[in-house]
């Protein structure tokens, strides 16, 4: 919810608070500048299907995120991981490797995520406790399910989603899924809803939402997101890998943030986690141009997170020193 | 709501007895030390050689790692948050000692020398930034993590070929002495850290600032506590024994695997949050250690009956998803309209 602007403020500031994902466009834009100079054979379907799992892990992290009180969903990376083990080492052997494996996903994905919401409305727990205690469960039987990789096979429908899909980008379709969904669901009242919710959830309770449901539904609807991410990462790197299950958490949140998207809640949404995560994967793609090794990478998207919710605060105007 | 003595008037004993059994459980964590030892009992019967000299010090040795890993995260859910670079820094620290005191002809002091001003000023800069800008220390520190290990990984680049000194390896081996005791000196460092701890959050300014800062900050603001300050201390100090615990954590393994501190970030979670700290206050260090113990002989005894890491891993995030719908529940909505 917006606050009323205060006396003092500079015209941008004011324009980036309502517009939140501005900056991570203008960052994502002198990125991809960067990037058309540094390889001017820049493969926009290879890139963009690279792209993809982080959008998507961005996304899927976003409507937990949106619904405040710091539900920041650990467990989308784990979820994930899970789902690509089983689509790529159970459904496919099973012979479900075809399109009906997504909503299979999609339900496993949403079926953890609806757990984790359930528990935080019914127990009143914290989020992040909550999810990080289904990131450690998940993680645990991601490794049992897989305890070696699971492979997919290089026939499956899926790698189109990494590749050309009859002259049209595959990256683009499975992007434009939750897109769609997302659009869908802005059409009824539980956007809306979401944000009421996500500003002030003692507000949004008396007038009349019912914020336990809301909450459930965020969260369901993340996990719904993670399954798509899962199905889409591995039919990019075509495997599932258990030791990779916390791969995308720390920049999954990281794309959220940069993109404007308030981890206090209720403030940013679905252009700026696709601009968060266009910015940090164009950063991914400099830093390989430049050849900078593998074990720098922790510290560059560690000091990525840092800049970008101190950035995010400072534009939001969140100074307090005093925590209610 | 009724006091308690109204409701002794009309209500037959057995409540009134449960009610002084939750009171004394929020006083100090009786049902984790009487599961301890129902576990350790069950574990002497079921497994030959578990109730020995040298298995119980091994057993305490790695309690006494896990405790010693925990301790910044104790203090950092003490003020109300959380510290997940505790993995990140142990590494770092590990690392440091090992690798980069070889690679830079340092020797362990001197990277000592580097370990702690670097563990503190990383750490604080966490808690400075969490309390200025409002952020959640939850993502500041996984951040934090990320960049130590980063930093101090990236210049070294990927081989890990780290091996910790010969003296230190004495540290934590369960057969070695302390000055004729017949424990590692792990041990008495654990317990001395452990009283060291109990004192300064009991008895001194400085841990009643912390309490008082988790407890409730606008409250301790009025009371003229720097609560940017606890918060800087805090994660600095939090930052410094998760690095120091690296160093501990060498000295047990011997060497370096860059995936020596994953176990230790749920671990210590886990132990803080099943002694029964909880967020923003009330608990201390001491329920910490009943929490380590409680941990570590519960999954040596299932370990011993066939237990896998994975399953540990599941255990962590149940038992800490259970301690805290006991511990950590939130007012209701309409309570807070």
């Amino acid at each position: 919810m917006t606050v009323p602007g205060r006396a003092g403020r500079t015209g941008a500031r004011q324009l980036l608070r309502r517009h939140t994902f501005l900056l991570a466009l203008a960052l994502a834009i002198v990125l991809l500048a960067v990037n058309l100079i540094l390889q001017p054979n820049f493969g926009w379907t290879a890139q963009l299907a690279s792209f993809a799992p982080l959008a998507l892990a961005a996304i899927a992290s976003m409507p937990s995120i949106l619904s405040g009180r710091g539900g920041i969903d650990m467990s989308v990376s784990p979820v994930m991981t899970l789902c690509g083990i089983v689509f790529a080492g159970y459904l496919a052997p099973a012979g479900l490797g075809g399109i009906e494996a997504l909503p299979i996903v999609m339900v496993i994905g949403g079926a953890i995520g609806a757990i984790n919401g359930l528990i935080v409305v019914w127990l009143r727990l914290s989020p992040i406790v909550v999810t990080l205690g289904m990131y450690f469960i998940v993680i645990g039987v991601n490794l049992k399910l897989a305890p070696k990789p699971a492979r997919l096979a290089d026939d499956n429908w899926a790698t189109a989603l990494a590749g050309d899909l009859g002259g049209f980008p595959g990256p683009l379709i499975s992007l434009a899924i939750p897109v769609a969904l997302w659009v869908l669901l802005g059409l009824t009242a539980f956007r809306r809803n979401l944000y009421a919710v996500g500003g002030n959830d003692a507000t949004a309770y008396t007038a009349g939402i019912n914020v336990s449901a809301v909450r459930v539904i965020a969260f369901c609807v993340g996990g719904m997101f993670a399954g798509i991410a899962g199905l889409v990462l591995v039919a990019l790197v075509r495997t599932a890998d258990s030791s990779t299950s916390s791969a995308y958490t720390l920049i999954a949140i990281a794309a959220v943030a940069l993109g404007g998207t308030s981890l206090a809640g209720g403030k940013g949404g679905l252009v700026g986690a696709l601009l968060g995560a266009a910015c940090i994967f164009l950063v991914q793609s400099v830093l390989a141009d430049a050849q900078v090794p593998q074990t720098w990478l922790p510290a560059i998207y560690g000091a990525m997170l840092i800049g970008a919710v101190v950035i995010g605060a400072v534009v939001s105007g969140e100074q307090s020193g005093k925590r209610a | 709501m009724s006091t308690t003595s109204e409701l002794r008037l009309d209500e037959p004993r057995r409540p009134g007895a449960w009610r002084t059994l939750g009171a004394a459980q929020r006083k100090f964590p009786i049902l984790q030390v009487v599961l301890l030892v129902a576990v350790f009992l069950v574990g002497v019967v079921t497994l030959p050689g578990f109730g020995g000299g040298l298995s119980i010090i091994s057993v305490l040795v790695i309690a006494a790692l896990a405790g010693l890993a925990s301790i910044g995260q104790t203090v950092t859910i003490l003020v109300g948050g959380f510290d997940l670079s505790v993995a990140g820094f142990i590494v770092a620290g590990a690392l440091l000692v090992t690798q980069v005191a070889e690679q830079l002809q340092i020797g362990f002091w001197g990277s000592l020398l580097i370990l702690v001003p670097g563990a503190l000023v990383l750490g604080g800069l966490v808690g400075f930034l969490a309390h200025r800008f409002n952020i959640q220390p939850l993502i500041l520190t996984l951040a934090m993590g990320s960049f130590a290990l980063g930093i101090v990984r990236g210049p070294s680049g990927l081989a890990v070929v780290g091996q910790a000194p010969e003296w230190l390896t004495q540290l934590s081996s369960p057969i070695s002495t302390t000055f004729g005791l017949p424990v590692p000196p792990i041990l008495v460092i654990w317990v001395l850290v452990t009283i060291a701890m109990a004192v300064f959050l009991r008895f001194t300014v400085g841990g009643r600032r912390l309490s008082l800062t988790g407890a409730n900050p606008v409250a301790a603001e009025y009371a003229l506590v720097n609560t940017r300050r606890v918060w800087i201390i805090a994660f600095a100090f939090s930052a410094l024994c998760s690095a120091l615990a690296g160093v501990m954590l060498v000295s047990f393994a011997g060497n370096v695997d860059p995936n020596l501190g994953n176990p230790y970030l749920f671990i210590s979670l886990a132990a803080v949050i099943v002694g029964g700290t909880t967020g923003g206050g009330p608990g201390d260090y001491t329920r910490t250690v009943v929490g380590a113990l409680l941990l570590t002989v519960v999954s040596t005894v299932l370990i011993g009956h066939g237990l896998t890491s994975a399953d540990q891993q599941i255990m962590y995030g149940a038992v800490i998803l259970v301690a805290m719908a006991i511990y950590g529940r939130e007012r209701r909505i309409r309570d807070r309209v």
